[in-house]
């Protein structure tokens, strides 16, 4: 595999779970000084590059594998003995938590996020993530057809990029409230 | 905890940076040499840049989920600068202003005409405004009594200012549709008609027929069906059914579920060049997705992906085969 067709791959095997993975891993972690979501999301995506990906067969599951261990990792690092938090790793059961593509999210919904991800980008960096995502522009055409310098066009993909990364990583956040939500009920009971 | 998620964050932004970079091209050789002292930087650095860009990358699928097991969307685009700009400016008022077209067109009668792969907004002179799709015709009379519209061909999409003393009524082949204030689009296709409210109700009438011109209501998120042959037929509607089937206002194409044979199809009503399928079992695929309305090449790419096809540009269109 070439790093596009890699890229590719993370696209269409890791990414779909990076919100159960957050959501599972912010339960977790919350209030520890030493393991930061964002981070360990990270470390994980830099540790499923540097693996021999073909040979996963279970995308999911070697992501949540993952990211236990990092977590495991970083415990053992604060030398903080979290004994609730490290039980609950160990008994992760990734089969579980697993599943197979029913768990993904439906077209429907992602299509309803992009809309809504365009829909809070400013005018002209929307404009040039349309002419090139959308229309398929090359950057180059793209400043062409906004009549703007290429740097230009790169400073409002740039944006609209991060505006579509934070929304990746806010509605996992959602799923976490939603959690966490159940979790206190079950505590008042 | 938020200096971390400063700094998380500031990581994403250069992920972000580099992500866009190296999507314009080769990268120079001073550009390659920061990549690298970045990436040796922190071990989080790599995997953000990974994340970012199969972020990037996925934007490129197609939303088209293989018989519902998830992919995503990509859009097409609009070929006009226009309906781009159009976007942003919520007004249609604003929108002919800024996009240099003349706005005096709100004058109480005339003809509007809307080209292949254009769609176009109008104001009328009460503050209504109408959106016309691709290939249609609409004609306006207005008089103290009445605002009467006259739907010759096409689609054509209203928000009426509401007026009780002056109702709106669209005019399509033997039906009549009356609104007060509203929100809703009729079509005619093959002298089929067809009324979807998205706000409000009208009242659809047929003109000649036997029952004397009964009328039927239609509520927000309802379709009426007038095919001639039947009574009037009023169906539900869910809500996001009725925001995919007048995306066109928007000047987008959207799919949830239908096969691609008949995606095509509308993608085609405007398409310069259009997208022939040349194997039944693609064209009974099934397919989600957004497109810009007129970029068939998008929508055929777009499927070609997910579905293992190959795009073929032969005799002035696209034709989508799977390989041999």
């Amino acid at each position: 595999m070439n790093r596009a067709e890699r890229v590719r791959w993370f696209a269409r095997e890791v990414l779909p779970h990076e919100g159960a993975v957050r959501s599972w891993l912010a339960r977790r972690v919350r209030g520890l000084r030493h393991c930061d979501v964002d981070e360990i999301i990270q470390e994980a995506y830099a540790r499923l590059w540097a693996a021999e990906i073909e040979r996963i067969s279970n995308p999911r599951a070697y992501f949540f594998v993952t990211v236990r261990h990092l977590v495991g990792e970083a415990l053992r690092r604060s030398r903080i003995v979290a004994i609730e938090t490290l039980a609950d790793v160990d008994s992760l059961n990734i089969v579980d938590e697993g599943g197979g593509p029913e768990r993904r999210v439906s077209g429907r919904e992602e299509l309803g996020r992009l809309l809504d991800v365009l829909d809070r980008m400013p005018r002209k960096c929307r404009w040039a993530f349309e002419l090139r995502k959308l229309e398929g522009c090359s950057q180059r055409e793209t400043a062409e057809r906004m009549e703007v310098s290429e740097n230009t066009v790169e400073k409002h993909l740039v944006k609209a990029l991060k505006i579509i990364m934070e929304v990746t990583s806010a509605t996992a956040a959602e799923e976490d409230w939603s959690n966490h939500s159940d979790q206190a009920r079950r505590k008042r009971r | 905890m938020i200096k971390r998620a400063a700094k998380g964050d500031s990581i994403d932004s250069a992920a972000a940076a580099w992500t866009v970079r190296l999507d314009r091209g080769e990268l120079s050789a001073e550009d390659r040499q920061s990549l690298e002292r970045w990436l040796q930087e922190d071990q989080r650095h790599l995997g953000a840049l990974v994340r970012a860009q199969a972020i990037w990358s996925d934007l490129d699928r197609v939303a088209a989920l293989r018989a519902g097991t998830g992919a995503s969307a990509a859009q097409a685009p609009g070929r006009h600068r226009l309906s781009v700009v159009r976007w942003a400016l919520p007004l249609a008022a604003s929108l002919l202003i800024a996009i240099g077209i003349s706005s005096f067109y709100a004058f109480q009668h005339g003809r509007f005409v809307s080209g292949r792969g254009q769609v176009r907004h109008i104001t009328l002179a009460d503050g209504s405004s109408v959106a016309l799709d691709t290939d249609s015709v609409i004609r306006v009379r207005y008089t103290p009594q009445e605002r009467a519209i006259f739907l010759r061909a096409g689609e054509a999409s209203f928000q009426v200012a509401h007026n009780t003393q002056r109702p709106f009524i669209v005019h399509a082949e033997d039906v009549t549709v009356r609104a007060v204030g509203t929100n809703f689009a009729v079509s005619v296709r093959d002298k089929e008609v067809q009324v979807v409210v998205a706000q409000g109700t009208v009242e659809v009438r047929r003109i000649h027929s036997a029952s004397g011109g009964v009328p039927r209501l239609v509520h927000h998120d309802q379709q009426l069906v007038d095919d001639r042959a039947r009574p009037l037929q009023v169906a539900p509607l869910q809500p996001a059914e009725v925001e995919r089937k007048l995306a066109w206002r928007r000047g987008l194409l959207i799919f949830d579920g239908e096969n691609l044979a008949e995606a095509a199809a509308q993608v085609n009503r405007y398409a310069a060049t259009p997208v022939v399928i040349d194997d039944e079992a693609l064209g009974s695929r099934t397919f989600v997705g957004i497109f810009r309305v007129g970029a068939s090449k998008a929508f055929a790419d777009s499927a070609a992906a997910a579905f293992d096809a190959r795009v073929v540009a032969q005799g002035g269109a696209y034709h989508l085969r799977l390989p041999p």
